[in-house]
């Protein structure tokens, strides 16, 4: 054992691989909150009138709460005068014309990163929108997309350019006065990614959305908007990752998802923010409020979501079943290594007819994590015909981690059928020993365990988000064997 | 006194201490502070999510005053006979004369206990969090209950009866205590009836602190059948040594609002925990189980069957939490919430939880909301059994798994004697 | 010889879907007529038609089972009144005793009857006596209905619970299937051994093999939602050597030679 714990020792040494940081230039607001933040925030982008009285009244209305404690988080107090609510590339000023004008250095950081920005990225046939900072910094495949009348652009762009529909949505699925963190977001968010598929429209390629903090003391406060017309499908990915700093980072995004009548969007998450170190020092603080609604009948959203990054993880994508045979659909793989603690679930609230839900979650402790699941399944009095089936199982590597499940489930009308089912193991030593007999490393044995353990969520992704998320996780897992 | 909502009791001045000790006085007026200061719980309370107390405290109720209870009636009433041993409590005090006690053990009334020795280690510490307030209610307030010690090796072969009876718009506190020695043995059978009638309806808050020895067992079957506007709020807490066991079968089949809060703390290694329950809630009855099952350390068992069946505007409410502490490998925990849910205006909330800090453990549960199969149903009716008929044979099917899990025989049989009288004269369409 | 169960044009959906296309059938007492079918053609929607499963609709014809419109009778009612369906897939009841289970149905059908409840000493003789014939063990009298049954052991459950019930029309869905020769004599033994002056059968198989040991006075061929053809026990060897489309060839000539 002893051979095996010095291996360990050397590999939670290993590095956070997307932690550089980028050397460029950025203006922006100097740490702290008060109502001329907000106004400040909504000058910079030149907002119409409505856009600044909303985030006002949700400011005003922020000053009423107070955080959430409920979570079982250990959460250091955060000082929100502490945090820069705006940041952007000084380039904003001037705004590139085309990609080719974007600072190369921050080209380069996507390329370290792995986003297909640039126009070679073509062949993974992947639009992107990226948002740097607090503001977005070029959208790919834009012409394409509009051939076809889909609507992807930065959020700001969106404001000014499509304000009908964003003023008809914004703040429709998640209002202003859901919570603590949605409510702050409100008041202060800078950017993030809009996008419309119009009746009927298949959108032809995977959308994405590549999310990056990069400068110090800088919070992220982005807020994406889909919208899917009748009989409309869209593929959605969003990947985050942020710097290596010492002091915990906030990060509290909004999306809202909009389902029309049998429309159908799927969200995919590969979320990688900076965890912090292996003594539990700086990262991601993240709270993160999503949300769809599947307004009419027959939509059906999907929310896939592995969570590798942060410090802190609360996050619930849910999915509001309001249409008549509506569906939803959540698949988590969480993984907390270190002193990284999640708590992530869903909640399916079914209030239509024959709707439909499903849970499948994959939480991973190791180190001296903490791992919750937390969902609610919700059946409404006139949800007649429902269906739910949740199954939530959680795998502990080593002793110090812990691995919590807190599934409610409330039903009100006696037609629903719902099944929860959870398990709670450790890697089995059989297994592990089977691969070691046939020669297999200790850790591509776990890795390989671990994989299979999450095969169900990962199938759920699209091909080249699965390839890098059992990337991430295998980096994300060294060291942890135990 | 006279009647009182139960909301004024909480600022209500403490009786005098008839005993002088001074332990107990202390206990009191410690418990009523932290009354005074944190209340009942409140709403918003995560614990208290799903029930809330606003029925409850405009409830005017009475202190106990003498009832005078036909044996013959109370007999038939939990289906004893004359020479079973029991203990009989009426509004939460003890009734020498409709008690039967074995005379080769310790067992006695609370009360008569408290004048004897020191008991003062069973009741403390109290317990501190903000929604303790049923328990500061109790200790503040106490007057009597069940005190059973067996030494070492005792072994009772004859299961002894706890009955408690509630007569009128009465508030009671009782409080029980059971210390079993090592390799000692109990067969506890627990009868919570009423005699109010459907007018009246006491509200019983009753606390039970067991201990369980070295290589002891206890097998407890708990049987709440109280009247239709009778309200319980029960706290149990049990501590298991090493090799302990203690099994537990609840049925719950009356009342109008009950709560209950089952802890264990599994304190030595290879104790062994099983706690399963049928509730059954129609008209608009509430039930409300809380269990806590802690794993504190290595190589415990524990196990959970519970089954809910809601009917006419009943709310069945379960939470199950399953704590396994850092430490604690080798836990082996599965738990089971089933319920059926037969009318649009019941409801059911089940949360099962587990909080794992091992990694050597097996943890397990599962929850479900469902209907009576109607493939079953059709069955039976091919072969000429009538709808309500039908339904009553599934439900009462639904609930056999958790009879089945009774260990002792006798016990088994009176708790499925019970289930078919009441689904027997339940009225159904 | 009075009929027992007269079947009259009958039409019949599932879930919307029509199944049942004009069904003519009458059987008489004393009488076991076999049902046969290819897959699909509604074989085992006539046997849940007539004992009455919700969600089968009746959207014209009758069914008159002893003279009696069986389509107005709920499901229990038709049972009290002698119509027995051994299921294809006999249900499993967990938490249901055997014993429990058969005198709750027994005492239902004396009820209606207007008999007094059957005792449970003679209740348990008259079962003892039944297990006998179907080679039964009794510990079968003490698990729950048909759970963690064999398939054989289900099968010839339900027989049993035939015996014991003693209806006038007893259907047996695809009794044979599932199971192997030793179980399907055991089965086929049952049935014969219920075989009575006062009692029809409706056999429902798909393969000719069932009746061999349970020889039927008449075969019909079920196809498409109706009775295409009828005949004696040869009727199905000939289904056997040539296979159901042999019947749809032989449909086609007599329509090109007319």
């Amino acid at each position: 054992m002893s051979k095996q714990a010095s291996q360990i020792d050397q590999l939670v040494a290993a590095k956070y691989k997307y932690g550089f940081v980028t050397d460029i230039e950025t203006e922006g607001l100097p740490p702290g909150l008060d109502e001329s933040t907000v106004r400040a925030i909504s000058a910079f982008k030149q907002e119409p009138e409505w856009l600044l009285e909303w985030r006002l009244a949700a400011f005003q209305h922020w000053l009423t709460l107070t955080p959430p404690n409920w979570a079982k988080l250990d959460i250091l107090p955060i000082d929100f005068q502490a945090v820069s609510y705006y940041a952007a590339p000084i380039q904003d000023k001037d705004r590139p014309q085309s990609l080719d004008e974007v600072d190369p250095k921050l080209l380069e950081t996507y390329e370290k990163l792995g986003v297909p920005l640039h126009e070679r990225a073509r062949l993974a046939g992947v639009a992107v929108d990226a948002v740097f900072d607090s503001v977005s910094v070029g959208t790919t495949f834009k012409k394409e997309l509009a051939e076809v009348g889909v609507i992807f652009c930065s959020f700001s762009e969106a404001v000014q350019e499509h304000p009908e529909l964003v003023r008809q949505y914004l703040g429709s699925v998640v209002p202003v006065s859901d919570n603590f963190f949605a409510c702050l977001n409100s008041a202060v968010f800078s950017d993030g990614s809009f996008c419309y598929i119009p009746k009927g429209v298949r959108c032809p390629m995977e959308l994405s959305t590549y999310f990056r903090i990069n400068a110090a003391e800088t919070g992220q406060f982005e807020r994406t908007l889909i919208i899917a017309e009748e009989g409309s499908q869209v593929s959605y990915l969003e990947g985050c990752t942020a710097p290596m700093r010492d002091e915990n980072q906030l990060h509290a995004a909004v999306v809202e998802l909009i389902a029309l009548k049998d429309s159908y969007i799927k969200y995919s998450t590969v979320q990688n923010w900076y965890p912090g170190d292996e003594n539990g020092v700086g990262g991601i603080y993240n709270f993160v409020t999503k949300r769809a609604d599947c307004r009419e009948d027959g939509a059906k959203v999907s929310w896939t979501q592995v969570e590798t990054g942060s410090a802190l993880t609360w996050k619930y994508p849910s999915c509001v079943l309001r249409g008549d045979n509506t569906t939803g659909e959540f698949y988590s793989v969480a993984l907390t290594n270190n002193y990284q603690q999640a708590d992530t679930g869903t909640k399916m609230i079914h209030l239509g007819k024959n709707t439909r839900s499903k849970i499948i979650t994959k939480g991973i402790s190791a180190g001296h994590g903490q791992n919750t699941y937390r969902g609610l399944v919700h059946v409404g009095k006139n949800a007649t015909a429902a269906r739910n089936y949740s199954q939530c199982d959680s795998m502990l590597i080593g002793k110090t981690c812990g691995a919590h499940t807190f599934p409610y489930i409330e039903v009100k009308n006696p037609t629903a059928q719902v099944e929860h089912e959870a398990t709670t193991s450790k890697i089995g030593e059989d297994q592990l020993f089977y691969c070691l007999q046939r020669g297999i490393s200790e850790e591509d044995a776990i890795s390989m365990i671990v994989d299979g353990f999450c095969k169900e969520v990962f199938r759920e992704l699209p091909m080249e988000f699965a390839v890098e998320a059992k990337a991430l996780l295998e980096i994300s897992l060294e060291g942890a064997v135990g | 006194m006279a009647a009182l909502a139960l909301a004024e009791y909480v600022n209500a001045e403490l009786a005098a201490e008839t005993q002088s000790l001074s332990w107990l006085h202390d206990l009191r007026t410690q418990a009523q502070q932290s009354l005074q200061a944190h209340g009942l719980p409140a709403e918003g309370s995560e614990n208290w999510r799903y029930s809330s107390l606003r029925s409850l405290l405009r409830k005017p109720l009475s202190v106990s005053t003498d009832v005078i209870v036909d044996e013959q009636q109370l007999l038939s009433l939990v289906a004893l006979e004359k020479n079973d041993f029991r203990m009989v409590f009426v509004n939460g005090l003890y009734q020498a004369q409709l008690s039967l006690v074995p005379v080769d053990i310790q067992i006695s009334s609370l009360a008569t206990e408290l004048k004897q020795q020191n008991l003062s280690a069973y009741f403390t510490p109290l317990p501190e969090a903000v929604d303790a307030g049923f328990s500061w209610l109790n200790a503040s307030r106490f007057e009597d209950g069940l005190y059973i010690k067996l030494e070492d090796n005792q072994v009772v072969e004859q299961t002894i009866h706890l009955i408690q009876l509630s007569v009128g718009d009465v508030l009671s506190h009782g409080r029980h205590i059971i210390d079993l020695g090592a390799d000692s043995s109990l067969s506890l059978n627990e009868h919570f009836v009423d005699l109010s009638g459907v007018a009246a309806g006491g509200l019983l808050n009753t606390q039970m602190h067991i201990l369980v020895g070295k290589n002891a067992r206890m097998d407890w079957t708990r049987t709440q059948a109280l009247g239709s506007k009778s309200m319980l709020v029960d706290r149990v807490d049990c501590q298991l040594s090493k090799g302990a066991q203690l099994h537990c079968t609840h049925l719950d089949v009356g009342g109008l609002w009950i709560r209950h809060d089952f802890n264990v703390e599994l304190q030595g290694e290879h104790g062994f925990i099983q706690v399963d329950g049928v509730v059954l809630v129609r008209g608009r009855q509430h039930t409300d189980f809380h269990t806590r099952i802690d794993h504190q350390v290595e190589n415990c068992t524990s196990r959970e069957n519970f089954k809910c069946i809601a009917d006419g505007r009943g709310r069945g409410v379960y939470n199950g939490k399953i704590l396994v502490q850092p430490g604690a490998d080798g836990s082996d925990s599965a738990q089971k919430s089933a319920n059926l849910l037969l009318s649009p205006h019941a409801e059911i909330d089940t949360k099962p939880d587990l909080e794992i800090l091992a990694d050597d453990v097996i943890a397990s549960h599962g929850a479900t909301v469902g209907q009576l199969d109607e493939d079953a149903l059709y069955y039976l009716r091919t072969r000429g059994i009538d709808v309500p008929l039908g339904r009553k044979m599934l439900m009462r099917a639904f609930c056999q798994e958790v009879i089945d899990r009774v260990k002792a025989p006798v016990a088994r049989e009176q708790l499925a004697g019970k289930l078919d009288q009441v689904f027997t004269q339940m009225e159904i369409t | 010889m009075s009929a027992i169960l007269e079947i009259k044009d009958l039409y019949a959906s599932v879930e919307g879907t029509e199944i049942l296309k004009g069904l003519n059938l009458t059987l008489n007492t004393g009488e076991i007529h076999a049902i046969m079918g290819p897959n699909g053609a509604g074989k085992s929607t006539l046997g849940n038609v007539i004992a009455g499963r919700d969600g089968y609709t009746v959207t014209a014809g009758e069914v008159l089972f002893k003279g009696k419109d069986l389509l107005q009778l709920d499901t229990e009612e038709r049972a009290c009144e002698g119509v027995f369906l051994a299921f294809q897939y006999p249900v499993e009841i967990p938490g249901v005793n055997n014993t429990y289970f058969l005198r709750a149905a027994l005492n239902a059908q004396r009820a209606y009857r207007g008999e007094a409840p059957m005792d449970a000493a003679a209740f348990l003789r008259l079962v003892r006596e039944k297990l006998k014939i179907l080679d039964l063990k009794d510990d079968l009298l003490k698990r729950a209905v048909n759970v963690g049954f064999s398939g054989g052991e289900k099968k010839r459950n339900e027989i049993f619970q035939m015996a014991v019930l003693e209806p006038t029309l007893a259907i047996l869905d695809e009794t044979d299937s599932g199971l192997d020769i030793d179980a399907l004599r055991a089965v086929a033994a049952g049935v014969n051994a219920l075989r009575d002056a006062g009692r029809a059968m409706l056999v429902i198989t798909h393969y000719q093999r069932l009746l061999d040991y349970i020889v039927p006075d008449v075969v019909h061929v079920l196809a498409d939602g109706k009775i295409v053809r009828s005949g004696g026990a040869e009727l199905a060897l000939q289904l056997e050597e040539k296979g159901y489309t042999w019947l749809q060839q032989e449909d086609q000539q007599v329509l090109e030679s007319s």
